[in-house]
């Protein structure tokens, strides 16, 4: 519930912050155009009938310029999860990735990602303790659906394939039977788990200024399968996040394309 | 392009928002009681058709006078009984009375593994039971004309799910 609510005041934060500030790139209204003169009998007309050029038309350049192809390989980028570290640094569970992708013409952006899982909770009310730590890799490809392929903004859906292996401790108090009355300690440590699973990524990215781009993405993932210890199966998977069949994660990425 | 970023973002921060309200409220599914017990059915050895108490039955621990596990239960087709938190051998007695004063009592031997189970930080963890071997004792008819016939074990797994695991099979005096 803490990071739910975590997520949500970032939200609001970061809506208020971008509501707050001046529009200053909306487009402006168009002028209103003058009263059309109407020629005198007998004067001079010009063939174009008025009102019907309103000034120079750029659209055949703008759409020549959109049309030339982009190169076999447009960019390289190499991004930082910003959302993931300060989830990891004030939440229970959070993560330190890197993604490096490569534009293809543009379109398309093959992309890996390897990051660092890391869960550390102790609940208030039961007194179980969980922890992980452990890699995560995921390999996938973006698709920019913007019309503008040299615009500075990227509208990308995606897909990912996810692979982790881990260790995970679970502890606890111990138990004691209500019958018998034997007491059984409640500690494991080091126990394995491995999970695969899949993404499907919806994400917004933006040039700020020079080499430095911004953007966050949202991300669908789904179990595939997994493997866990007899005693209890992870409750927080490195990379793929709290682990109930399916997971919402988002990430926040600053990255760096040449 | 700062603030051509923070537009197109706007849109997508406030749908954001709707998603985490949407999935942010989540419950917690942990069982209200972590104890795990056993599931016996009760059937007629004859007919394999389920049997309903009609004299009572007391279960209890072998080796505790005061520990009963099943209170003189009658008109029961089925019981749960909890099994013990080590792995071993539980030793439960089926005390058999009848209202016309009649009494006898049968030895159940329940040999079963436990392991403590856990599902996520926010549920107390369990114990979880796997049956390995299941037997019995009769005693005469003649002391008390009901007693086990035969035990089948129908689920190994005691577990939370509300499963069956034994079957217990009595067998009764026919009446002509």
């Amino acid at each position: 519930m803490k990071t739910w609510r975590i997520s949500v005041f970032i939200c609001v934060l970061w809506s208020s912050i971008s509501l707050s500030l001046p529009a200053q790139t909306e487009r402006p209204r168009p002028r209103p155009m003058p009263a059309q003169v109407q020629p005198s009998r007998g004067s001079q007309t010009d063939s174009v009938r008025p009102g019907q050029v309103r000034g120079i038309q750029y659209t055949a350049a703008i759409d020549s310029l959109i049309r030339r192809p982009m190169p076999r390989i447009s960019s390289i980028s190499v991004g930082f999860d910003l959302a993931g570290a300060a989830l990891a640094q004030l939440s229970n569970y959070g993560s330190y990735q890197v993604r490096v992708n490569v534009g293809l013409r543009g379109r398309y952006f093959p992309t890996a990602e390897v990051g660092w899982g890391t869960s550390d909770r102790d609940d208030e009310t039961t007194g179980i303790h969980y922890s992980a730590k452990a890699p995560f890799f995921r390999i996938g490809c973006d698709y920019n659906l913007a019309r503008d392929l040299r615009a500075p903004g990227r509208i990308l859906v995606g897909l990912r394939y996810g692979f982790t292996s881990f260790k995970y401790d679970m502890s606890g108090p111990a138990l004691q039977d209500p019958v018998w009355g034997d007491v059984v300690p409640f500690a494991f440590e080091g126990m394995k788990g491995r999970m695969h699973w899949a993404e499907i990524v919806f994400g917004l990215e933006a040039k700020l200024w020079g080499f430095v781009h911004a953007g966050w993405n949202a991300r669908y993932n789904l179990r595939l399968s997994q493997k866990g210890d007899p005693h209890g199966q992870a409750w927080y998977v490195p990379g793929f996040g709290v682990n109930d069949g399916h997971a919402i994660t988002a990430n926040f990425f600053l990255s760096f394309e040449w | 392009m700062l603030h051509a970023f923070l537009r197109h973002t706007r849109r997508a921060c406030c749908g954001m928002m709707a998603a985490t309200l949407a999935v942010g409220c989540t419950n917690i599914d942990c069982p209200l009681d972590n104890v795990v017990a056993m599931t016996c059915g009760l059937y007629q050895a004859g007919t394999s058709q389920v049997h309903t108490l009609a004299d009572t039955l007391t279960v209890s621990i072998a080796g505790s006078k005061d520990t009963v596990l099943l209170n003189r239960a009658i008109g029961l087709k089925s019981f749960q009984l909890p099994l013990r938190y080590v792995t071993g051998t539980d030793t439960l007695l089926f005390r058999f009375a009848s209202s016309a004063g009649q009494s006898a009592t049968d030895t159940l031997f329940v040999t079963h593994n436990a392991a403590v189970h856990f599902d996520k930080p926010d549920c107390p963890a369990g114990v979880y039971h796997q049956i390995v071997q299941v037997r019995h004792t009769s005693h005469p008819l003649a002391l008390m004309p009901l007693t086990i016939d035969s035990v089948y074990v129908s689920n190994h797994n005691v577990t939370y799910e509300d499963l069956e695991n034994l079957r217990i099979y009595l067998r009764a005096v026919v009446e002509h």
